[in-house]
């Protein structure tokens, strides 16, 4: 996957897989035990088997023990198997299909799990185009799967002013949503987010920076800010973690492994 | 006059992976993998003026369901959100913004006392905190309802 001719390649590889591989884990991991509707196993009979294992105790264990060890196949011989990467995208779209089932309008909750899986589907497509030349076949995949990103990160804030305009940040909801937070999630941050969410200002200009963050995502286009937009990314997500809860990890993670991909492609290539 | 293949091979495929993935995204909607990223968008045009977050009370303390088994009790589909009525026939709706409601209705079913099991030592109350916005928006009264009300056991005991 990372690739053919690129066995036991440079450690930004292993490192870059490992963050998006460890991303993808995660994701599955914190659905499992979500169980599916009957409406969904009808509607998506491929991959009934798995689902329905999911549903007994041994069932979970056995995909939970598959998915770590598909993980750690990527990150030990650098992902060479695309029969291996096709599982996962499998095992992670099914995770989807039950979180969408069980939680009906969280929708927060199922796009925290798309990112990776989205990336590793674009990646298999990626080195299946350039399967005749796996160093073009690798910077195809990374150009995908960045353009993946790019287009989840900008489209979040592209829907808020096509929703309700350029001063979407600027309504009460905001506020309300930390403040209901707080209670939702109780904990360290539960002050905080109180004193937060009732400020008179603190909600809209928090919001106002999520949407540009956001916004920006279009600079991981630009291959040496990477980096700096996962950078920034993180740091979104972080801030949302304190105020609503929300970890997204598995989508800072993936962001972080871009990033180190590019910078074992571009090592690669000046090589 | 800049065209796509001035630019580094990389940031083309990126680029024409933006603008694909993204004319995908635009038709297709919420179908995996493709997706708008309608997160919070709806806060704008669909303000609440009232927010219920589900909650769990075990002997008056907030509790984590997990920690608790063998319920007996109504019937658990007095926990389930959406739209409900009362026996009284007076029905209202339930503002809440995560799904752990839905999560608690499937633990208490699935966790059901059985018919011999003798009542649990503590008791669960299942409800909603009702934040409700005062005129100036920004603070908010507070208001405890319960849904359902029964006994449960703690796990292993």
């Amino acid at each position: 996957m990372v690739g053919d001719g690129v066995a036991g390649g440079p450690m930004t590889r292993r490192i870059a897989w490992t963050l998006i591989a460890f991303g993808g884990v995660l994701a599955v991991l914190s659905t499992v035990e979500k169980l599916p509707g009957a409406e969904v196993l009808g509607l998506h009979g491929v991959g009934a088997v798995v689902v329905e294992a999911a549903r007994s105790a041994a069932g979970r264990a056995a995909i939970t023990v598959a998915t770590l060890a598909l993980a750690a196949r990527i990150v030990l011989t650098g992902g060479r198997s695309r029969a291996v990467l096709a599982l996962f995208v499998l095992i992670f779209a099914l995770a989807h299909v039950e979180a969408a089932a069980d939680l009906p309008g969280t929708e927060s909750v199922r796009h925290g799990k798309f990112l990776p899986g989205a990336i590793l589907g674009v990646v298999a497509l990626g080195r299946l185009l350039g399967r005749d030349d796996p160093d073009r076949g690798e910077r195809r995949a990374l150009g995908y799967a960045v353009g993946v990103a790019a287009t989840l990160y900008g489209a979040a804030a592209v829907v808020k002013v096509a929703t309700g305009g350029l001063d979407w940040s600027g309504n009460a909801g905001i506020g309300m949503l930390v403040y209901e937070r707080s209670y939702a999630v109780p904990g360290a941050w539960s002050d905080l987010r109180r004193a937060f969410g009732t400020h008179p200002w603190l909600p809209a200009a928090g919001a106002s920076v999520v949407m540009l963050v956001e916004a920006l995502g279009v600079l991981l286009l630009v291959p040496r800010l990477r980096f700096a937009y996962a950078a920034l990314a993180t740091a979104m997500h972080v801030t949302i973690f304190v105020l609503l809860g929300y970890l997204y990890a598995e989508w800072w993670t993936c962001l972080w492994g871009l990033a180190f991909w590019t910078r074992a492609v571009e090592r690669t290539s000046e090589g | 006059m800049l065209r796509a293949r001035h630019l580094p091979q990389a940031t083309r495929h990126a680029l024409h992976a933006l603008l694909i993935y993204g004319s995908l995204c635009a038709v297709v909607g919420e179908w995996f993998p493709f997706t708008r990223v309608p997160m919070y968008a709806v806060l704008r045009n669909q303000a609440r003026s009232q927010a219920a977050v589900p909650v769990v009370l075990v002997d008056g303390e907030r509790a984590d369901i997990r920690h608790y088994e063998r319920f007996a009790g109504p019937d658990p589909a007095d926990i389930e959100p959406w739209y409900r009525c009362r026996a009284n026939g007076v029905c209202r709706s339930y503002p809440s913004s995560d799904g752990t409601d839905t999560f608690y209705a499937a633990w208490v079913r699935d966790h059901r006392a059985r018919a011999d099991d003798p009542p649990g030592p503590v008791r669960v109350d299942i409800g909603y905190l009702l934040l409700t916005a005062r005129p100036d928006g920004r603070t908010y009264d507070e208001e405890l309802e319960v849904v359902w009300s029964g006994t449960a056991w703690p796990v292993g005991r």
